[in-house]
């Protein structure tokens, strides 16, 4: 049977002026619904490579499609979404309420429709008591919650997501936590934070110097250490079963 | 501190359509800064507080508000007292205080304070983003609205981000009475400052490209022009022009 691809991505190849190189004969793909993370260490091209999967740069070759057309840089695409890291980038509006209604009113949807996503997406974060507050007044976790609601209304098919538990407390990382896993939409997922990609993904992308070095199975791609050093990574804790005992009996 | 904290209230200049409010309370800012003489000054005075009161906001917020032009009214009325010539009331040694000075110190005074209470009736009783929609109804360019939203957004945040820097510079030995020095390092702060806030922008612009954005911005507000709006904006409107009237008196 022939496997439904969301995002294909080839020969993908990307060049700043002042740097060359950033991403190199990039190919991958991804299927339907599928939550898929991307590792690498600092500098290694990914927030790059989720810029230019969500049309903002323009690859110098290669090709990226995504629900079986083009990626074109500069259009507005609502299938795709991207999470900024910082949400402060995300949050540009006086309220949630209006950042929150941005992109569908973007969309040209009827205002019931719109009021209607505005209210599940933040319903969905958790966030429906602070739809009249300004984003500066939010707290950070509020804040990256906040930005999740912004994405989720406009109800796209892909969502690329830069780091999303940075700078969060535990409990806020693990509503985080719980929003992805209930997710049904096609996730990229880039971060540091490796037992939150355990928890987070099927599978997971290796990335170093703007080469994918390596795909495959979460579990068994983050426990090969010797792969994981070799790229400046460490192997999550918790894939060191021994590690907590010989904590305990120090 | 948000200008429109209190935009939710349901005063009579809260439920007055931002359209016809534009209409009616820009001329009388322009007419409370083109007076000059004593009772027309009181009267614009009277209208602008008698404004504040009836749309109810807090006392406080509104105090608020009014801190910055308040502190540039005390540091201008000595200057304006001591230097403007003319009659003097009082004398010591080289220092004179002038009646003149005094009479402008309080024209000056009066002037400010009933714009900024025209300015907080304005702006302090509709959501920004409504105000930004009764701008653009009149055609104000689409540019100068980004402008003036994106510096009502992001000005807050610049302020802490300077807050924070000034604070970690503070901790390394920094104070901006060291000379030279000092002002080097206040001129590398504010550029940091400067190369951040642009660097900012770029993603900003880009996270709402992503949204769709083409150069306006979409809002889910609906004016509906009623009765009262209008009486309301003949009522102000004829106020400005007795105001011009006994200011020409």
């Amino acid at each position: 049977m022939k496997e439904n691809f969301i995002l294909t991505l080839e020969n993908l190849s990307f060049s700043y002026p002042d740097k060359s190189d950033v991403l190199k004969e990039v190919c991958f793909r991804i299927s339907s619904s599928e939550h898929v993370g991307l590792v690498g260490p600092n500098g290694s091209g990914k927030t790059t490579l989720f810029l230019l999967l969500c049309g903002i740069l323009t690859p110098q070759s290669g090709r990226i499609t995504a629900m079986g057309k083009r990626v074109a840089a500069g259009r507005f695409n609502p299938n795709i979404a991207y999470l900024f890291q910082s949400p402060e980038d995300q949050l540009f509006s006086t309220t949630l309420f209006d950042d929150v209604t941005f992109g569908p009113l973007n969309m040209a949807l009827p205002q019931e429709e719109v009021e209607l996503r505005a209210a599940r997406s933040l319903e969905q974060v958790g966030c429906s008591s602070l739809s009249e507050r300004a984003p500066h007044h939010l707290s950070g976790g509020e804040k990256r919650l906040a930005a999740f609601a912004t994405v989720l209304s406009m109800m796209p098919d892909i969502i690329l997501l830069d780091e999303p538990t940075s700078n969060l407390d535990s409990l806020n990382r693990r509503n985080v936590i719980n929003i992805i896993r209930q997710m049904k939409q096609t996730l990229m997922i880039c971060s540091h934070d490796l037992e939150f990609l355990l928890e987070t993904c099927q599978r997971v992308i290796l990335i170093d110097r703007g080469r994918i070095i390596r795909e495959g199975p979460i579990v068994e791609l983050l426990s090969d250490e010797r792969l994981m050093k070799s790229h400046n990574l460490e192997k999550p804790h918790s894939l060191t079963p021994h590690n907590r005992l010989s904590h305990d009996h120090r | 501190m948000e200008l429109d904290q209190y935009a939710r209230l349901r005063s009579p200049i809260h439920t007055w359509d931002a359209r016809w409010k534009l209409i009616a309370i820009v001329p009388l800012i322009f007419v409370c800064a083109a007076v000059k003489h004593a009772p027309g000054l009181l009267c614009a005075a009277l209208v602008s507080s008698t404004m504040v009161i009836i749309s109810g906001l807090p006392i406080r917020h509104v105090l608020k508000i009014l801190k910055g032009p308040f502190y540039f009214i005390i540091i201008m009325t000595p200057v304006l007292m001591l230097t403007s010539g003319g009659e003097r009331l009082i004398s010591w040694k080289v220092v004179s205080v002038y009646r003149s000075g005094l009479y402008i110190a309080a024209r000056l005074a009066i002037k400010a304070l009933s714009i900024m209470l025209l300015f907080i009736c304005l702006f302090g009783t509709a959501r920004f983003q409504e105000s930004m929609k009764a701008m653009e109804f009149f055609k104000l360019p689409p540019i100068l609205l980004s402008l003036l939203f994106f510096t009502y957004r992001y000005i807050f945040l610049y302020l802490e981000e300077f807050g924070k820097l000034l604070t970690a510079a503070r901790l390394r030995g920094y104070t901006l009475l060291r000379g030279l020095k000092g002002l080097k390092s206040t001129v590398s702060i504010l550029v940091t400052l400067l190369i951040r806030s642009y660097e900012q922008s770029e993603r900003v612009y880009a996270a709402m490209r992503l949204r769709g954005y083409t150069g306006a911005f979409p809002t889910l507000c609906h004016f509906k022009t009623q009765a009262s709006d209008v009486l309301k904006t003949s009522l102000l409107l004829s106020l400005s022009v007795l105001i011009v009237y006994m200011d020409v008196l």
